[in-house]
């Protein structure tokens, strides 16, 4: 008895960060540390362990990236770092962090798909443990009748971690401006990159290439008419099963009444 | 062998109030949810006590109240119920879960702090161009609060991926002109775009002077000019109705369940193929038809008393006035000059514009005798 209240009482639950309990995801893990494996290389050396991505008050994205100086000759260091979940947390390794916990003897962290969880000894023997828990991972639904676009692209309700004014450098992504590839699918069909197209501030438009996907731009959508991208009609309703080459059968696009489908390449136009 | 007897595992109740008070924001989400989505589940039959955000009128359909931010308002202000509150059985205690007011009036509104504040998003990152704000507090955990993003996923509903056809056929052999939405996703306002939700895109273009300050007004539709009917789809990353998907909307498929049929039919209204036997059909041939209430569930013609936001008429896929009500601005990439569905309660039963796939040109300029109302489609990037 007296043996486990002396664990206990070196048992110290620090409190970890009161927003780490509403991250959206977990970034920039280390490549090579197993959940639970003792951290011990390279010594005396500033490592990243992972990120955590979350939403501030003010619906700004944040990343707090969780550094360890790892213990060798010296104690180690745990950095918590708090920058735009934009930039990447090997760029502020050596920085100063807002928050610092030395005499570290050792450290371990396990990630989850709810939680991450660290577990620190210090010097004098107490142990902390901090936890993080992830918002229920969002995963595409297949669309189906009744539908909204909002269920489709994002939880039907987000939850805002309780931290505001924190200031980061690159804290806002801008939008894409208007005309820029958004989605990259080349001439065979092949994409090239994936869509950022809702990056985009006020919509997007595709110009067909015969492609179940062609490639698409930022901007407003207007087709058909002339010197415009044409309007994309579709590939099955042909009911065939050929490949759709613009300089062969246009059929995949139209034009307003009077014009004619052109191919720039594989792209179609109206002249 | 008997099966073992049931024991209930019973979740642990956290230490701290920290954790506490998450877990229990975390059960609540369903009933939060239920609130906000099903606004019309709460309405009084007696009517709300909030004047400065609702003043229903008995033409306005429940739907209205559906992802209602002034709804939200009303319901935390003390508009429906004395207290309000949503109550929340966890670790064997009742919890109360309650909004703050937390954000600051709005003027074009009322003086009173707001449970709900507009939300657009400034830059890119999560997939919601806007949405609703608000802050839960649980009464049995005071000094915690929950701050959260409400999404609109009440406005729009899904086109299903099939062949679809535009327009009318001069002979019914004919196949007219034919087009698929595969591999696109693509989604259509229920309703018309409403004076409500104009407001809302005042006040985050910061033109609150502009917002219609008549309550009645809220549920109705809103007539813009053209130019700005294409500018507020835009503010919200959409585009205007275009008239090939107003009439895939409306159009219903004969055969659901085949998405490539050999054969695309085009019913003359959304409820009956052929007009004829519908009493659009029948209002034709006899001059003395005396309309009935059904039929102006079905569409509202001269005649019929308004109403806003009904889901009597609702096509297929959930898309409502497709005939009559008001006439609808569309773009039409096909004939660009056939811009306007003309069909809509300044014209008799017996009018020929009252058919699906008939469309006429509009010059973009509002009129009062023949206001044109509008309404929004998205389709999501892959």
């Amino acid at each position: 008895m007296i043996i486990i209240l002396l664990l206990s009482s070196l048992m110290a639950y620090a409190q970890s960060p009161l927003h780490w309990s509403h991250i959206l995801e977990v970034s920039d893990r280390h490549e090579f540390y197993q959940n639970h494996e003792n951290i011990e290389k390279p010594r005396d050396a500033w490592q990243t362990l992972f990120g955590l991505i979350y939403l501030d008050s003010e619906f700004k994205k944040l990343k707090d990236c969780v550094f360890l100086k790892v213990p060798g000759s010296d104690p180690g260091i745990l950095k918590i770092k708090t920058i735009s979940a934009y930039s990447k947390c090997d760029t502020s390794l050596l920085e100063e962090g807002s928050k610092e916990v030395s005499g570290i003897k050792s450290v371990k962290f396990a990630i989850y798909e709810k939680e991450a969880y660290l577990d620190l000894t210090l010097t004098d023997f107490k142990s902390q443990k901090w936890e993080a828990s992830l918002q229920s991972s969002f995963k595409k639904p297949e669309p189906k009748m009744q539908m909204s676009s909002t269920e489709l692209r994002a939880p039907k309700m987000i939850f805002l971690a309780p931290v505001s004014n924190i200031q980061v450098k690159d804290e806002k992504k801008p939008f894409l401006k208007d005309k820029t590839l958004c989605h990259d699918i080349n001439e065979d069909c092949q994409e090239v990159s994936p869509s950022i197209c809702s990056d985009c501030s006020g919509g997007w438009y595709e110009i067909p290439n015969g492609c179940s996907s062609g490639p698409k731009y930022c901007g407003q959508h207007v087709c058909g008419s002339k010197d415009q991208p044409a309007c994309r009609r579709g590939m099955k309703w042909q009911k065939k099963s050929s490949e759709f080459d613009c300089r062969t059968d246009s059929s995949f696009a139209y034009c307003s009444k009077g014009l004619k489908v052109v191919c720039e390449g594989k792209k179609a136009f109206c002249r | 062998m008997r099966p073992r007897p049931y024991k209930a595992v019973r979740a642990k109740r956290p230490e701290t109030p920290e954790k506490l008070f998450t877990q229990v924001i975390e059960a609540a989400k369903p009933s939060v949810l239920k609130l906000w989505e099903e606004g019309d589940r709460y309405f009084p039959k007696e009517g709300t006590r909030c004047e400065e955000e609702i003043q229903h009128e008995k033409n306005v359909g429940r739907s209205y109240y559906q992802c209602n931010p002034h709804f939200w308002q009303c319901f935390w202000q003390g508009g429906v119920k004395d207290f309000p509150s949503l109550e929340i059985d966890l670790f064997g205690q009742t919890f109360h879960i309650r909004a703050r007011a937390s954000y600051n009036s709005v003027s074009a509104y009322s003086q009173l702090p707001r449970y709900i504040e507009l939300f657009k998003r400034h830059s890119p990152g999560i997939d919601l161009h806007y949405g609703y704000m608000v802050e839960l507090e649980v009464k049995e955990l005071p000094g915690f609060s929950q701050s959260m993003i409400l999404a609109d996923s009440c406005r729009d509903t899904f086109l299903p991926q099939r062949i679809y056809g535009y327009g009318k056929v001069k002979d019914k052999r004919e196949d007219g002109f034919i087009w698929d939405n595969f591999d696109r996703n693509i989604f259509v306002d229920k309703f018309y775009v409403t004076n409500r939700q104009v407001n809302e895109w005042r006040l985050l273009s910061g033109e609150p002077g502009k917002v219609l300050a008549e309550r009645k007004m809220w549920p109705r539709p809103a007539f813009l000019p053209l130019k700005d009917q294409k500018a507020y789809c835009a503010f919200y990353g959409k585009r205007l109705l275009e008239a090939k998907i107003f009439d895939a909307s409306t159009m219903s498929p004969s055969d659901l369940k085949n998405p490539l049929p050999d054969k695309i039919y085009r019913p003359d209204t959304p409820w009956q193929r052929d007009l004829s036997r519908s009493f659009l059909g029948m209002a034709r041939i006899n001059p003395d038809y005396q309309l009935t209430p059904l039929d102006c569930q079905l569409a509202q013609v001269q005649g019929c008393h308004e109403k806003y936001f009904t889901t009597d008429s609702a096509t297929w896929m959930g898309f409502n006035y497709a005939l009559g009500f008001y006439s609808e601005s569309l773009q039409n990439f096909i004939e660009p000059q056939k811009n306007i569905k003309m069909s809509s309660r300044f014209f008799a039963a017996a009018s020929p514009w009252h058919e699906l796939g008939l469309l006429s040109e509009w010059n973009g300029v509002q009129s009062e005798s023949r206001p044109v109302a509008f309404r929004c489609y998205e389709e999501v990037a892959p």
